[in-house]
């Protein structure tokens, strides 16, 4: 059959009563499950195992797959009204996006990140219609050369994605990368800097660094400045964007979904790899780059159609290959194997009602989150009315919460308080945190990619010049920042050519 | 006068409450067994591999015994945090686990503070072979060609592992040091990562478990050139043994059920028998057989037997290849 005629087949099964039904109710879930700081798709999932186990496998993807993208359209929530991301994809949401909220534009900033997303969101299923299952096997010819540059790329982008100046962000990537070093070694298996805890064997983690780090200190901060409120603000403009906010937003979503969807095709592939890039391809290809930081509508719609995108696109690599792409596709395998469904490239002959309807689901999964979180703005941004000393201590138990449902480790909320309190003092003096959690995340990864593909090639370094996904990447990563500094050298150049010439 | 009294009889109540609570623990624990939910706790994050096994064989569990067996994941330090609060936890029978091949490793690799024998071993899941698997376009069509090429070549294979003292580690130098050569690790983060990295031919072989393979070997993007066995396994008949061709060598991955040490008797002998029915139940055979796993349950005292034989190979392998104890 065709692709068409599939699709219709796979609307007549997410359209039936229960799957209609787990759908609305995976996009609800995950929508609160993403608005709120530290609970993230992984820790509602986990929760969630047994009932989707009851459930049948088509119904079980369904949902499942309606929490993990619904939380990414909730993630840019709580990033954009108190600068604490929902999850770690919407880290870099915060930069422009509470800018914006400070400025009272709130409401649009919110409105272009569900627009975003919802043009995302159905860009990458029908790329997934389309182009994916080929695109699978070629994604395959991603090993580990071609991710070191690709995490080269991200972290020299870093310094874009930055709000003041340069030598601190890197002060703090550096800082970030440090970090990232403790626990496990990925080559030889010696724990580094653990200092005899076994607790962090695997590292400080994900979900208590991002809560402890922005969330916890935010709230530190708060209360530190209590005059000069920086995050929380009472000014609420209008709740509409205008249109130049939309005619703004349009190119940024389109290649923050082309981004997005490419990035999560990796197996391996990150969303927030795709919310950098994105982020830092807008800020490059502006022609007004100084506005970001300072409340760029581009600065969210970018990167937010880029994680939508990738989270999407991430199910390719799982259905067809069974690879999962991170924790959340983990526990959707093991929903599909514990069903008796295999995933692999026969499960769309196989199962097409599992594939072609998760697909359909996914396409009214995209508009019921679009109307679910459309007419919510104004409700969210009136949220920013509850006074503080009812708001804190909820977001605080949320965090709480989030850090420890992750893994059910006490350890795991003293990381979260550690790392809150190292935000704060990292604030008051003037840093941010987007550059050390950034680093925090890309180190490792560029680490054990670079020490394998050394022991693939024997040591030598030529396989970054016979590759050209990695010497592409590579190129572009070496280039762009040379270009940035020889740009300004060369118009000189030719400033002083011209006028020599009149 | 009537405050002491008072005081005294409320004294003896409590005292006789203590008395009557230890009394009824105990008395209803031998006889009882289970009165409340037995909670299967798991040192790693939902979704692994045992993850998906016990909540396969979870449901049974509940049928024998006759209550709930919720599954719960105790995450952290790579799976210290869980094992250490279990090994804590009260040996009443009411906390079991699974697992066994990833601590015989991890013991040695450093001091975790735990070890295999901190638990009471009641019953086998599972003894699956590994399989050895090359790239779908790889040189190697038999085990025999591997054979010829890796003694020819010693040092110059790569084998892609699941992590640095993992299984996979030990067992693709159990192979090369049997057959008499060597081989290069390239190590991965987890079997996901590996399996990508063979089928991007990162590595030339990785032995691992077929459940992995499968999607790819459906794709060609990997081909199984033999089962590390005996016997042919029922559930992927068409692939001959290595040992059909020629090469002589065997390893398995094994999980099994398990209590910290201290459990009563009676409690033991009950878990165990619930293991058994359940393990031996056709349903649930075949639901592990749809997964790639093969169950095959062997009680305690010999699996405990087998386990001191493999806890010793595993030791002085550790050693052997400067794993033991880097801290």
């Amino acid at each position: 059959m065709t692709q068409v005629e599939a699709l219709i087949y796979g609307f007549g099964v997410a359209f039936e009563y229960h799957n209609l039904l787990l759908c609305l109710a995976g996009c609800i879930i995950g929508t609160l499950v993403g608005v709120l700081p530290g609970i993230g798709p992984a820790g509602a999932l986990a929760m969630l195992l047994p009932v989707t186990l009851s459930l049948p496998p088509v119904s079980a993807v369904i949902m499942l797959a309606g929490i993990y993208y619904g939380a990414m359209y909730g993630g840019s929530t709580t990033a954009i009204l108190i600068n604490i991301p929902g999850e770690a994809a919407s880290i870099v949401t915060t930069i422009d996006g509470n800018r914006m909220a400070q400025q009272g534009r709130a409401g649009p900033a919110l409105a272009i990140a569900a627009l975003g997303s919802f043009v995302a969101g159905t860009i990458a299923v029908l790329g997934l219609m389309f182009v994916a299952p080929p695109l699978a096997s070629v994604a395959l010819a991603f090993q580990s050369p071609e991710y070191v540059a690709l995490v080269i790329l991200g972290l020299t982008f870093l310094s874009y994605v930055s709000m003041g100046s340069t030598a601190r962000a890197m002060m703090m990537a550096a800082a970030g990368l440090l970090l990232g070093t403790v626990g496990n070694d990925p080559v030889g298996g010696v724990d580094r800097f653990t200092l005899g805890m076994t607790d962090l064997g695997g590292g400080f983690g994900l979900v208590p660094v991002v809560v402890g780090l922005f969330g916890v200190s935010e709230i530190l901060v708060n209360l530190y400045e209590k005059d000069s409120v920086r995050s929380f603000t009472t000014k609420i403009g209008r709740l509409l964007p205008t249109r130049d906010d939309l005619a703004r937003s349009v190119m940024p979503v389109l290649r923050g979904s082309g981004i997005g969807f490419l990035i999560g095709l990796l197996p391996g592939g990150n969303a927030i790899i795709a919310a950098i890039l994105s982020y830092a391809i807008e800020r490059r290809v502006s022609k007004t780059p100084e506005r970001f930081g300072n409340g760029a509508i581009e600065g969210v719609a970018g990167p937010e159609s880029a994680n939508n995108a990738a989270s999407i696109s991430c199910f390719v690599p799982v259905l067809t290959l069974g690879v999962p792409t991170n924790a959340i596709m983990a526990l959707l395998l093991a929903a599909l194997m514990i069903h008796g469904v295999l995933p692999g490239p026969q499960l769309i002959n196989r199962n097409p009602e599992l594939f072609w309807g998760t697909i359909a689901s996914m396409h009214i999964g995209n508009a019921m989150l679009l109307v679910l979180n459309l007419p919510l703005v104004g409700l969210w941004v009136h949220l920013l009315r509850v006074p503080y000393n009812y708001l804190f201590p909820l977001v605080l138990l949320f965090c709480v919460l989030g850090a420890y449902t992750v893994g059910n480790s006490t350890f795991d909320l003293f990381v979260m308080i550690g790392f809150g309190v190292l935000g704060f003092v990292m604030r008051i003096a003037g840093f941010e945190p987007a550059p050390l959690i950034l680093a925090y995340i890309l180190g490792p990864l560029l680490e054990e990619n670079l020490r394998r593909a050394l022991v693939v090639s024997d040591g030598t370094f030529t396989m970054f010049l016979e590759r050209p996904i990695a010497l592409t990447l590579l190129l572009i990563a070496i280039l762009v920042p040379l270009l940035s500094v020889i740009a300004p050298w060369f118009r000189r150049v030719a400033s002083v050519v011209k006028t020599s010439a009149d | 006068m009537t405050y002491q009294r008072g005081l005294g009889s409320l004294t003896l109540a409590a005292l006789l409450s203590l008395v009557a609570i230890d009394f009824g623990s105990h008395g209803a624990v031998a006889q009882e067994f289970p009165t409340k939910p037995v909670e299967m706790t798991i040192p790693w994050p939902p979704g692994g591999r045992t993850d998906i096994m016990v909540r396969l064989l979870a449901p049974y569990l509940e049928k024998e015994l006759g209550q709930p067996v919720p599954v719960v994941n105790r995450v952290g330090g790579g799976g210290v945090t869980g094992m250490t609060a279990f090994k804590n936890s009260r040996p009443d029978g009411y906390t079991i686990s699974s697992g066994g091949i990833a601590l015989s490793s991890m013991q040695y690799q450093k001091k975790i503070g735990v070890s295999l024998w901190d638990f009471t071993w009641f019953a086998r899941a599972y003894s699956t072979p590994m399989v050895l698997a090359v790239p779908g376009d790889s040189p190697f069509k038999t085990a025999k060609e591997f054979l010829d090429y890796a003694k020819a070549n010693t040092g110059k294979l790569k084998h892609g592992n699941t992590g640095v003292g993992s299984s996979t580690h030990l067992a693709s130098e159990a192979m090369a040091k049997k057959l008499g050569f060597k081989i290069v690790q390239v190590p991965y983060r987890g079997e996901g990562p590996a399996v990508v990295g063979l089928a991007g031919k990162e590595a030339d072989f990785s032995l691992g478990l077929m459940v992995a393979f499968r999607p790819f070997v459906e794709a060609n993007k990997l081909r199984i050139l033999g089962v590390a066995a005996d016997v042919r396994d029922e559930n992927i008949s068409k692939i001959p043994t290595l040992k059909e061709q020629g090469v002589n060598f065997n390893y398995q991955a094994f999980e099994a059920l398990h209590v910290p040490n201290g459990v009563p008797a009676p409690v033991l002998a009950k878990l165990s028998t619930a293991a058994k029915n359940a393990l031996t139940n056709p349903e649930l055979k075949k639901k592990f057989a749809d997964i790639g796993l093969t169950a095959s349950h062997q009680d305690g005292p010999t699996f405990t037997k087998w386990l001191k034989e493999w806890d010793a190979q595993v030791l002085a392998q550790m050693k052997e290849l400067g794993l033991y104890g880097r801290d």
